[in-house]
């Protein structure tokens, strides 16, 4: 029930991913055919795609990505024991949750702050576009409070599916 | 200056950073997570951190090239362009010995004339010629892997790059001459390669393959013509003044899908919507590095750490050319060690004063910073290309890394040339009216 339930989110965080990248790909061209065939340049063509490009890295890393698919610094950190792994997982987390925790009310009073400011081509208060940012670190919470979780009940991010193969890094070990 | 627990909250960062990401949590956020640790200790005001990344990500005209590039150079993969341009490699450079080897390398050239990342080079027309070399065994696996990752260096080195991007973006140098000097290095690169390719092959004698008539070279020629003709539409609309690098980007992603659908008919709905998730997955992944990156270098900035190395390298007294070594010589360690992107948009920045001061060209030191680091794609121990390569074609590392060791000597020669004779990257840039510092 749970995994069906996730799995359905997962692909549906992949969709509005999908439908982010195809607007910005037509902002785009409808930008160029505008600007150089009919040489009626579109104002808010560059604002859409700035926007999608803020919007889609933070959606895709909030809820797309997963942990091990991200750019990781893993070379000591794979030549460590199973059990050492855990314990550096499981603090490290805590610890960064903790200060992105700390991050959150001085960066809620920011993007209010910035509410007064408008987009200069659509007039969308800069507030709703960087609202994003904040869904973005409570998700990167939830997610490190998981991978605390996970590792603490032998549990590594690394045991899915990665473009590298595990089996790679350790020979002799079974993974 | 205050001090945290007895240390300056940028000591503080730097254990941060390195305590988090050697620990497994991903760079980006690492260096997030450090920068707002800094922030608290120093007792700035946290916010901070947000307003660099959502104003930093969206007054960036120039970054947004890179989904670009990255989706023209999926959408590539995703249609036969790529077989249609082996067919015509095959042609060219088949019936020499080691064909297939040489076949590799033309491959990669072209189609680094097309994609701007490696790894798409590798996963994409990397996989297809590796899997042509060793089937029925006539290469052995570690060495069809070896040139697969050796020759998908080319592809950042010839435009268009996603990390010549990255470096306009940290060096405030202009993309369209960034990309032009690439053009000689990218052709220096290929030619040592065919050549080390030709010598390994009459050494260890490699098949031939059937050459394939002239007759058949024609219409396979105007078959691939289409694929051919993308580095120039891409070069043409940047040089020509008539486009932007961002807008040649949108062009070039969209050249290529009217190409795969209208002439090539290969692309499906699930083929379209696969490309556009992997591009968008590759771009959150780029994006968490940037945004990571454009906290931590507030960071770096406010405490005035290049302006400190540039003071502390001046102490050495070191001449241009010394200074140029020493560059290329913490680039290749450090690159046996960190992932490209890291060290381009973290460690280069430090550098770039000093740099400045000692009157090295800022495209000159862009492109020797980029071969630097691709280069570290392919070293033990942390080549990406290489866990990658292996990955795909199910081999050891051991015997691969082996294979690679010729491939890395020859490209460290290579580089070594190209930053000592700064013409061979230069020349082409100041013909397009680029003025070099120092003359």
């Amino acid at each position: 029930m749970m995994l069906t339930l996730s799995g359905g989110l997962r692909r549906f965080a992949e969709a509005v991913l999908v439908a982010m990248m195809g607007i910005m790909f037509a902002a785009f061209i409808a930008q160029v055919i505008f600007r150089y065939v009919i040489n009626l340049p579109l104002a808010w063509s560059d604002e859409i795609c700035n926007f999608i490009w803020l919007w889609g890295i933070l959606w895709g890393a909030a809820f797309v990505m997963r942990n091990h698919e991200d750019i990781r610094f893993d070379m000591l950190y794979n030549m460590l024991s199973r059990k050492v792994k855990r314990i550096l997982t499981v603090v490290s987390s805590i610890l960064i949750v903790m200060v992105l925790a700390l991050s959150l009310p001085k960066t809620w009073s920011y993007i209010s702050f910035m509410d007064r400011e408008k987009s200069p081509a659509m007039g969308i208060p800069m507030s709703w576009v960087f609202g994003l940012y904040l869904v973005f670190v409570i998700a990167m919470c939830v997610r490190h409070t998981t991978i605390a979780y996970s590792a603490w009940n032998n549990q590594l991010t690394e045991d899915e599916h990665s473009l590298i193969d595990q089996s790679l890094l350790h020979p002799g070990e079974k993974v | 200056m205050s001090t945290f627990l007895g240390l300056t909250p940028f000591v503080w960062c730097v254990i941060a950073i390195l305590s988090f990401s050697l620990f497994g949590v991903p760079i980006g956020l690492s260096m997030l997570g450090a920068s707002i640790f800094y922030l608290m200790v120093s007792g700035q005001d946290v916010g901070l951190a947000a307003e660099q990344i959502l104003n930093g990500l969206t007054n960036s005209y120039t970054l947004l090239a890179i989904p670009l590039f990255i989706l023209a150079s999926e959408l590539m993969n995703l249609g036969s362009l790529s077989d249609r341009l082996l067919a015509w490699c095959n042609a060219l450079v088949g019936r020499f010995r080691g064909g297939m080897g040489h076949v590799n390398v033309v491959s990669s050239l072209i189609f680094s004339g097309m994609s701007g990342s490696a790894v798409a080079d590798v996963v994409g027309v990397g996989k297809l010629t590796m899997d042509m070399m060793t089937k029925d065994g006539r290469y052995t696996k570690a060495y069809a892997g070896a040139i697969t990752a050796a020759t998908a260096v080319i592809g950042p080195i010839i435009p268009p790059s996603i990390p010549l991007v990255l470096y306009a973006l940290i060096s405030d140098t202009s993309i369209g001459y960034l990309f032009a000097a690439g053009v000689v290095p990218g052709l220096i690169m290929t030619a040592v390669m065919m050549g080390l390719n030709a010598y390994l092959a009459k050494k260890r004698n490699f098949p031939v393959e059937p050459p394939v008539p002239m007759r058949e070279f024609f219409p396979l020629t105007v078959k691939a013509m289409p694929a051919l003709m993308m580095p120039v539409v891409l070069l043409g609309g940047i040089y020509s003044g008539i486009m932007t690098p961002t807008e040649a980007a949108a062009v070039a992603a969209l050249y290529t899908l009217v190409i795969s659908i209208v002439l090539y008919r290969s692309v499906t709905m699930g083929g379209m919507y696969t490309s556009l998730l992997n591009s968008g997955r590759q771009m959150a992944t780029i994006g968490l590095l940037i945004a990571g990156a454009m906290v931590f270098n507030y960071v770096v900035a406010k405490e005035e750490v290049p302006k400190d190395v540039q003071a502390w390298l001046a102490g050495f007294q070191l001449s241009k050319e010394g200074f140029l070594l020493l560059v290329n010589i913490t680039l290749l360690i450090l690159g046996c060690l960190l992932e490209g992107g890291t060290i381009l948009l973290v460690i280069v920045p430090i550098f770039i004063p000093a740099a400045q001061a000692l009157g090295v060209d800022m495209v000159h030191f862009g492109l020797v910073v980029t071969i630097n680091l691709m280069i570290g794609l392919i070293t033990p121990p942390y080549g990406l290309l290489l866990f990658i390569v292996a990955s795909m074609s199910k081999q050891p590392l051991g015997p691969l890394i082996k294979e690679m060791i010729p491939w890395i000597v020859v490209l460290v020669a290579a580089l070594l040339v190209m930053t000592y004779v700064p013409e061979t990257v230069l020349w082409l840039p100041k013909l397009l009216g680029y003025k070099a510092a120092g003359g």
